[in-house]
């Protein structure tokens, strides 16, 4: 998985001006790199469904921003995600940390949030992708320049 | 703008304005109930101190208000300045109305939205 200073100078080339975060026990790590000076400026919320609504705002003003929360958070969610990304058609991106993936995948972890993650993301007919430990910086600023110029939201699991 | 019902199911929302302050207004309408959905009491109808809220998550500019003419008098200072502010209106519940309907389509008010802000991209 990407190292916090790797996520954010990535996402400062990319031209990011707002990090919206909850943070999971991964992405917890990433604290000190997303909140030093020279990142974009770090709004921390209470909730994934507040998360989509900050980062709606942060579009509707022209700024860009990008959301970094937890899979558990992104399913309740679940109504803010369909209101800001098909009623309103804002394209959001969000980082979703993808816990217990690596456990789930060898039999090893009875959490149930890995079997639904990418059955309900693809219901609510988001494009998403799983970033694997193999996963580069190069990989991330790919996609979020690919949404970008399509216009149009993405999901990218980050697999714990 | 909120309803009392609204506030309750994002009261983490305070903590964040609270948190990363900005020039934003949140304008509290309590009138106790769900008149959407029929005027079902909200939860703590008459007993939760909103403005309490507001302030404990870390909001300094705080109105209450429970009298239309003690708002006329003091809505222009309460609006005025730079924000965050937190108005909390009490207001008469009413039954049996019509809910209203927004004005234009989404796309459109986005679109005017946008524009007001002179947003480009």
């Amino acid at each position: 998985m990407l190292d916090g200073d790797s996520l954010r100078d990535t996402l400062l080339d990319c031209g990011v001006t707002h990090i919206v975060w909850i943070p999971d026990g991964s992405t917890g790590a990433w604290d000190t790199a997303l909140s030093s000076p020279s990142a974009p400026t770090l709004i921390r919320v209470c909730r994934e469904g507040e998360a989509f609504a900050v980062a709606a705002g942060l579009l509707l003003g022209g700024k860009k921003p990008v959301i970094i929360m937890q899979c558990t958070g992104l399913f309740e969610a679940g109504d803010s995600l369909r209101s800001f990304i098909h009623d309103l058609q804002l394209p959001i991106f969000a980082l979703v940390g993808l816990r217990n993936y690596y456990a789930y995948g060898k039999g090893q972890s009875r959490d149930s949030a890995p079997r639904f993650a990418a059955s309900i993301v693809r219901a609510w007919q988001v494009p998403f992708v799983i970033f694997e430990k193999s996963s580069a910086r190069e990989d991330l600023a790919q996609v979020y320049t690919r949404a970008v110029e399509q216009k149009r939201p993405q999901v990218v699991f980050l697999a714990e | 703008m909120n309803g009392d019902g609204s506030m309750l199911m994002n009261l983490g929302t305070l903590v964040t304005i609270g948190s990363n302050p900005a020039n934003l207004f949140v304008v509290v309408l309590d009138n106790g109930i769900y008149e959407i959905t029929g005027g079902q009491p909200t939860a703590g109808s008459g007993r939760v101190d909103y403005a309490g809220l507001a302030r404990a998550a870390g909001i300094e500019r705080v109105y209450a208000f429970d009298a239309p003419t003690d708002w006329r008098n003091a809505a222009a200072e309460a609006l005025a300045g730079s924000g965050p502010a937190f108005i909390w209106l009490k207001v008469e519940a009413r039954f049996g109305q019509k809910a209203p309907q927004p004005p234009r389509p989404m796309a459109d008010q986005i679109r005017r939205l946008r524009q007001a802000l002179q947003v480009k991209n």
